[in-house]
């Protein structure tokens, strides 16, 4: 018997699921036991070490990249750290023009330091989790010019979890070398900040700043903290167990059977898939906010009402947030405030307005968030088609704003009124769907097929003949919750706390709205002796 | 200390009003018969619920290499002995004990012949709790049926009743045949495939529920290239020794058997067919008549739906086969 099958190292697999019965009826009980019997002191040591028994459990000895993240990422930061303060000692009595010289050659050396991290990080994900596809990519050019080379495809296990660990270690330390954080010269307070356990399979990306303290500065587990975290759980998996994995059978048959379906079919495929996605994402991270929240720790929210944005841009700002964010703040304000960038913008701006000026240098930037962002999602031209369509899609938004302004101002068309909110609205979803096709679709190939069948194939098939897996009961138990997410959704948009509101309802009302989520979990869900869960989407991301 | 008491008493009001809830819930989501149409899930084997009580001399227990190897009619036609293939597919082990339970309250075969390819399928810690809250509150086992509710679920004192009986007794008919490549099966190996703990403790409690009726536990594998070897045939040997169970491992003499890979399975060695389950069913025939403890039931008037079932098994049988691969 090996050491590992004795740890249950890598056993744990099912836990990758925030809704599988071994996280909810054994991990988060013995998490939160565990959390609570610990003196307030040693509480945080007690989070770090559930963290890593939860990462052993999930991913076995690939344990080792979460060490190499989280140690390398401390050590260049404590780096950059000194750098600076070596650096103020050997600007203090310099005049202005040596102090620049001083600035700039520290400078360059941190830029070094910053450089090997993002080498050593990004370098291990393009290993792990690109060289299958670049190498296929390369063997490919090599048939296509008739080249006798025929270079083997590596295979390589990858650690669940590593795009988003890797991304939060990564700002980090972008975030020492600008001086927006200090370097941790506490390797515990890191080592939870990116290992913190709900948060590791499926996100959201923190920031050091947002969480790191929070999860250090361990509370104790107070009765609302439980009560309103177990009701997000809850509220999760409703989304996950009734509508996500419901729809999944039809979305499956459509999308991953060779058979051929017609244009209406493939199109509500999509609507499906779209809704499956929202909901899974969503559930997940509704069962990370409210793990977090039993705990304590309130983490940023990655979902803000998508489906109610007016534009591709506005979606992706309320849409997987912490990713969006992370692209903006690491990849597209670095391109537009570049030296060169600015150069080009500048002369732009006499050429061809302040408008369409600026607009070159953030294209070029969009682009590189776009293409990275598809590229993040997976190796697979399909997701780079993906990123691709969006950066098109918005960069379109963006060259169109004048036209569309003058346009309205012409026809009297006012753009704040309600027919117009709802058709911008309506109009996003709608591209957010195509969009959502070529990504759930087995490759870019399948992908335009069905995009071709969508638009060009409108025959009605026989309903009576056909066989989606999915009844005229399940598609009316989906739109029931639909409804009731939706219903929740507009109240969060108009800034009301639902949770609030239904704790200052008697009792009776309360457990009535409780039993209500329960039983329709437990009656209307997808789930069963033997039946197969789906695997949180997100996870393998 | 005094808000904590509150809180934990809350808790324990609103758990104890939702357990009543789930309770009621169960009696309404159970099926109120062994029909398929009255939400019965695995029609076939749960058709062993409507035989007359204590009339089964055997029970077969396991996934699809039961249902598709063991014909109950031959053995009834043949030495008069009757018996129920008690098998779904890909049958996790605690299912196989609760048809046990369920099958166990108003029969008592002499004989239950447990498949062994279950053995090494593995029950998730997910599967086994689901079931067993199934077991508690059948709402989680049936909670689909919320779909094609009557109006006489909503009775939860209505008597369930058995009105569903096979004519096949269990078995599924297959006549084609899919040849298997036997190039590797059963090579001679010392290595031992380990039992999970969590299916060894299922197969201990299906041997203690067995004792605790009077009735043998068998194991028994039938031949299959896809899913045996060596190493799965060690590992349930050595369970066997362990809890003093007998174990027939046809693999280990599939050629005695003269099973043809060619012609006896439907799906390249994975299932026996209809010719590949007669010479199984043959074999276990033969060894309960060496057994010498039963005695045929030809003769008693209780059993004479056995031989309108034996009619009927036939009847489908001419309209699949030609007479010369059914008639003796």
């Amino acid at each position: 018997m090996t050491l590992e099958s004795l740890l249950l190292a890598g056993k744990g697999k099912s836990l990758t699921s925030f809704f599988s019965l071994s996280y909810l009826l054994v991990v988060l009980p013995f998490s939160v036991g565990l959390y609570a019997i610990t003196p307030k002191k040693w509480k945080k040591y007690s989070l770090l070490f559930l963290s890593y028994l939860f990462f052993w459990l999930i991913s076995g000895s690939l344990i080792v990249y979460l060490f190499i993240t989280t140690l390398s990422i401390h050590y260049l930061a404590i780096w950059i750290d000194r750098l600076n303060g070596q650096q103020k000692l050997a600007a203090a009595g310099l005049g202005k023009d040596e102090r620049k010289i001083v600035k700039q050659e520290f400078l360059t050396k941190k830029r070094m330091i910053v450089f090997l991290g993002v080498v050593i990080h990004i370098g291990m994900i393009l290993v792990l989790k690109y060289s299958a596809f670049f190498t296929t990519n390369i063997n490919t050019i090599f048939k296509t010019f008739g080249i006798g080379i025929t270079l083997q495809i590596p295979k390589y296990l990858m650690p669940i979890g590593i795009s988003f660990f890797t991304m939060q270690a990564l700002s980090y330390i972008i975030d020492v070398y600008r001086g927006v954080i200090k370097a941790d010269d506490n390797l515990g307070r890191l080592a939870l900040f990116i290992s913190f356990f709900p948060q590791i399979v499926e996100g959201p990306i923190c920031r050091y700043s947002q969480t790191a303290d929070q999860l250090w500065n361990a509370k104790q587990i107070t009765y609302k903290n439980l009560s309103y975290g177990a009701q997000r759980i809850l509220y999760g998996a409703l989304k996950k167990y009734v509508v996500a994995d419901r729809l999944n059978l039809l979305v499956k048959n459509v999308f991953d059977q060779k058979q051929e379906y017609s244009g209406p079919i493939v199109a509500f495929a999509a609507i499906c898939y779209t809704i499956q996605l929202y909901m899974d994402f969503s559930g997940s991270m509704d069962a990370v906010t409210g793990t977090a929240q039993i705990f304590g720790i309130t983490m940023p929210e990655n979902f803000a009402r998508p489906f109610f944005s007016k534009t591709i841009s506005e979606f992706w700002q309320r849409w997987h947030i912490s990713l969006g964010a992370w692209f903006r703040d690491y990849i597209f304000y670095p391109v537009t405030t570049s030296k060169r960038m600015k150069k080009i913008t500048s002369a732009s701006r006499k050429k061809i307005g302040n408008h369409y000026g600026p607009l070159l240098a953030g294209s070029v930037a969009l682009f590189c968030v776009w293409f990275s962002n598809g590229l993040w999602h997976g190796s697979a031209w399909s997701y780079i088609f993906f990123g691709m369509y969006h950066f098109v899609l918005i960069l379109t938004g963006n060259m169109m704003g004048p036209i569309v302004k003058k346009f309205n101002a012409k026809f009297h068309i006012n753009p704040q009124s309600a027919i117009y909110k709802g058709l911008q609205i309506f109009r996003t979803v709608i591209l957010v769907i195509i969009g959502e096709l070529f990504f759930r679709a087995k490759g870019l190939k399948a992908g335009l097929k069905l995009f071709k069948k969508m638009v060009t194939d409108f025959s009605l098939p026989d309903l009576s003949k056909l066989e989606l897996g999915i009844d005229k009961y399940d598609l009316i138990i989906v739109a029931v919750v639909l409804a009731i997410i939706l219903f929740v959704s507009i109240l969060n948009e108009k800034g009301i706390c639902v949770r609030d509101s239904l704790s200052k309802k008697p009792t009776a009302v309360r457990w009535l709205v409780f039993y209500g989520l329960i039983l329709l979990i437990i009656v209307c869900g997808a789930y069963g002796f033997g039946y197969k869960p789906v695997d949180p989407i997100y996870a393998k991301f | 200390m005094k808000s904590f008491f509150k809180h934990a008493l809350r808790i324990l009001i609103f758990s104890l009003i939702l357990f009543i809830i789930l309770f009621v819930l169960s009696g309404i989501m159970t099926p109120k018969s062994n029909n398929k149409d009255d939400g019965m899930y695995d029609e076939l084997a749960n058709g062993v619920l409507s035989e007359p009580e204590n009339t089964l001399d055997v029970l077969f227990i396991g996934d699809s290499e039961v249902y598709s190897g063991i014909m109950p009619i031959k053995l009834w036609k043949y030495h008069g002995i009757t018996s129920y293939d008690c098998s779904t597919s890909g049958q996790q082990l605690a299912y196989s004990l609760e048809f046990l339970h369920n099958t166990l309250i108003s029969q008592s075969p002499k004989l239950v012949i447990m498949e062994t390819n279950a053995f090494y399928r593995k029950l998730s810690f997910d599967d086994s709790i689901i079931y067993k809250a199934g077991m508690i509150l059948p709402v989680f086992k049936y909670h689909d049926r919320w779909k094609h509710l009557h109006l006489n679920d909503f009775n939860i004192n209505a008597e369930i009743e058995y009105n569903y009986n096979d004519t096949n007794k269990g078995y599924k008919f297959v006549g084609k045949a899919n040849p298997a490549d036997d190039s590797k099966y059963m090579t001679a190996s010392k290595n031992v495939k380990e039992i999970t703990s969590r299916n060894k403790s299922y197969i201990k409690d299906i041997k203690k529920f067995c004792d605790q009726n009077d009735t043998e536990l068998v194991f028994l594998s039938t031949p299959s290239t896809k899913n045996w070897n060596y190493e799965k045939h060690n590992g349930v040997q050595e369970l066997a020794d362990e809890l003093g169970v007998k174990f027939i491992d046809m693999n280990t003499f599939a050629d005695d058997l003269e099973i043809d890979w060619s012609k006896d399975t439907y799906d390249q060695g994975d299932h026996m067919n209809y010719y590949g389950a007669t010479k199984v069913t043959n074999y276990l025939g033969d060894y309960f008549e060496e057994l010498g403890i039963f005695t045929s039931h030809k003769d008693d008037k209780k059993y004479s739906s056995w031989d309108e079932s034996t009619k009927k098994f036939y009847e489908m049988l001419a309209r699949h086969l030609d007479p010369k691969d059914y008639e003796d």
